[in-house]
């Protein structure tokens, strides 16, 4: 390790901190007032409610609530699948490419739906610029807003008093989209054109390289995809390596500036919560508990990617940090990030929900896969995706709370909520849903011939392969560790199957809890009550994240990442497949 | 054919979430 790759983190810490509060406080006043939109903007809010026949003052109950997330991803997903099933016959698709397959059709518009942006495909050699714009990039958008919207409706279940209703879906989506996703993209935009991000419906450009070969350079309309890619927590990229590609982000200031995008919301949210429920310090509580489970994990991707691979030893390859290398394990990292962004990079991205890659994490070593793969396999809590990591993490507060009332022998109790069996219960469901194909879909992958044909890697690495992509598709993270041959029709509909379960079979019981909360009068803190804005509350949340989240899938990681790590210890190799 | 297999696989799978909805509230207001 470096202390330049130390500044690097340090910046990016400052930074995210910097923005907490202000923006925080900007999205608790667009969904919970007082928020004066200017005239035009009003006017066009209202003429969308007005085209959509909605009734902006009229709330909804979590049960229509959650009826109506459900209808509009259900036309959010069937438009996108039919949009790439005749992209061949559609404008703007220079490259004259054909039809998406139906399997692939269908893992793709699930994952850009789901906030989880797992792609099956090269994106520069599948999809129309018309399918990466109005298709992707629209559900980018929508799907975050989604996320931010039941977050809320959460928050004002702990923050409402006898009431029956969590507010309006459409009302949030809408304000959340206009006001809060729209202007930071447009902004971000523009920084990564000045940097040098395309933007641009000209088809690809032939080149000639120094060497005289001949070269294709593909190019697009990448750099409003890319804006909108980071910071809804979506991930999925206009180019198939991602982030690691010089288009979609060219260099190191670009980088610091995605990682930004990828924290920004989830971070602010905690403050919004805090705003929201009318104490700022249950919000820095739930900020600290992310920050030390985040700056556990980096610590150890850091430190594992900036030693020398151990393999690479009785070679005699000159690995060490110098004024002209970065140093470390650089295979699957691009020289102009190293070993410091790369880390930092892949422990943001998969903490997030974000998903995109700068680096590719097949080529980690094994503890910093672990790592990688943990912070997804704690259901996203480390900050999270926007809206999905805080409520994710209130779901581990509820349980935290709960053990706690256990241990003290009192109703659990949460900002005056009294929590009974029903929220727990609902928490439960919502945890163990993850989970529950996380383990169930490697394990059936194991066994059968379609999902072993897809292994690039024999041995505990190619398991590795198996459950970082339904970790990865069940957390609607949608890194890809590579190595893995996804786009099968067994594993395109089984990934679909993981990330429309870790989604939906999420909300529906955090939009129940929340319906459930809002009903209750408070109840005033009493001698016994646990404070749960202290540093003993946020030692029980990590405690309960690691214990409840982390410990069932440790035997899956003692067969994966875990083997691994002693294997290549003990110079252990394994034969391709 | 393809398609209408992908369509109904969808199909299914929304239907299932609304009963999920129907359960959660089922399980919370009538056993709660």
């Amino acid at each position: 390790m470096t202390w330049q790759g130390w500044l690097q983190i340090a910046v990016f810490a400052a930074l995210i901190t910097a923005a907490i509060r202000p923006l925080g406080a900007y999205v608790s006043r667009i969904v919970d007032g007082p928020f004066r939109v200017p005239r035009p903007l009003a006017a066009f809010e209202r003429g969308l409610y007005r085209l959509a026949g909605v009734d902006p003052g009229r709330e909804q109950s979590w049960v229509s609530y959650a009826i109506a997330v459900l209808c509009f991803h259900f036309v959010g997903i069937a438009s996108l699948y039919v949009l790439q099933r005749v992209q061949n016959v559609l404008p703007l698709n220079p490259q004259q490419f054909g039809a998406v397959a139906p399997d692939l059709a269908l893992n793709t518009a699930v994952s850009f739906a789901t906030n989880t942006s797992w792609q099956s495909y090269p994106g520069e050699t599948t999809l129309s610029y018309l399918s990466q714009m109005a298709g992707l990039t629209v559900q980018s958008f929508l799907s975050a807003a989604t996320g931010i919207a039941v977050a809320v409706a959460l928050i004002r279940g702990f923050a409402r008093r006898t009431s029956e209703t969590i507010g309006n879906f459409w009302v949030d989506l809408t304000r959340i989209t206009l006001y809060v996703l729209l202007p930071i993209c447009i902004v971000a935009s523009l920084f990564l054109v000045w940097q040098g991000v395309p933007q641009t419906f000209g088809g690809y450009v032939d080149a000639t390289t120094l060497e005289g070969a001949h070269q294709v350079l593909a190019r697009g309309p990448v750099a409003s995809q890319e804006a909108v890619k980071l910071l809804s927590g979506d991930g999925g990229g206009f180019f198939n390596v991602n982030s690691a590609h010089p288009f979609e982000n060219p260099g190191p200031v670009s980088g610091l500036v995605e990682m930004l995008l990828i924290f920004l919301l989830g971070t602010a949210l905690t403050y919004t919560f805090g705003r929201m429920v009318g104490d700022q310090r249950q919000g820095w509580a739930l900020l600290a508990a992310m920050a030390v489970l985040f700056f556990a994990g980096l610590t150890i991707v850091y430190a594992t990617e900036a030693a020398p691979s151990p393999s690479l030893a009785p070679l005699a390859i000159d690995q060490a940090a110098g004024p002209a290398q970065a140093g470390g394990n650089m295979e699957g990292k691009e020289v102009r990030f190293g070993a410091a962004q790369s880390a930092l990079f892949a422990t943001v991205s998969t903490a997030s929900s974000d998903g995109a890659v700068n680096s590719m994490h097949d080529s980690f070593m094994p503890l910093s896969g672990l790592v990688l793969m943990a912070n997804m396999m704690l259901d996203e809590v480390i900050i999270g995706g926007p809206g999905s990591g805080l409520f994710s993490m209130l779901l581990f507060v509820i349980v935290a709370v709960f053990v706690a009332g256990l241990m003290i022998g009192r109703t659990p109790e949460y900002l005056g909520n009294k929590l009974g069996g029903n929220e727990v219960k609902m928490a439960m469901l919502a945890l163990l849903v993850v989970p529950a194909f996380i383990l169930g879909l490697p394990a059936v992958a194991a066994v059968l011939p379609d999902g072993l044909a897809g292994l690039g890697n024999t041995g505990p690495h190619g398991f590795s392969e198996m459950l970082y992509a339904y970790t990865s598709g069940a957390a609607t993270n949608g890194s890809a560790f590579a190595g893995l041959s996804a786009n099968t029709p067994f594993y395109n509909l089984t990934l679909a199957a993981a990330m429309f379960a870790g989604r939906f079979l999420v909300i529906v019981p955090v939009l129940c809890i929340a319906g459930m909360l809002v009903a209750k009068g408070r109840v005033p803190p009493a001698m016994g009550t646990l404070p749960t804005h202290g540093p003993l509350f946020v030692a029980i949340l990590v405690g309960t994240v690691l214990i409840v989240g982390g410990l069932t899938f440790f035997p899956a990681l003692a067969l994966g990442p875990i083997a691994e790590h002693f294997a290549m210890a003990r110079g252990v190799l394994y034969a391709a497949p | 054919m393809t398609d209408l297999l992908m369509i109904a696989f969808l199909v299914a799978a929304f239907a299932g979430a609304g009963a999920y909805v129907w359960g959660c509230d089922c399980v919370t207001n009538r056993f709660g």
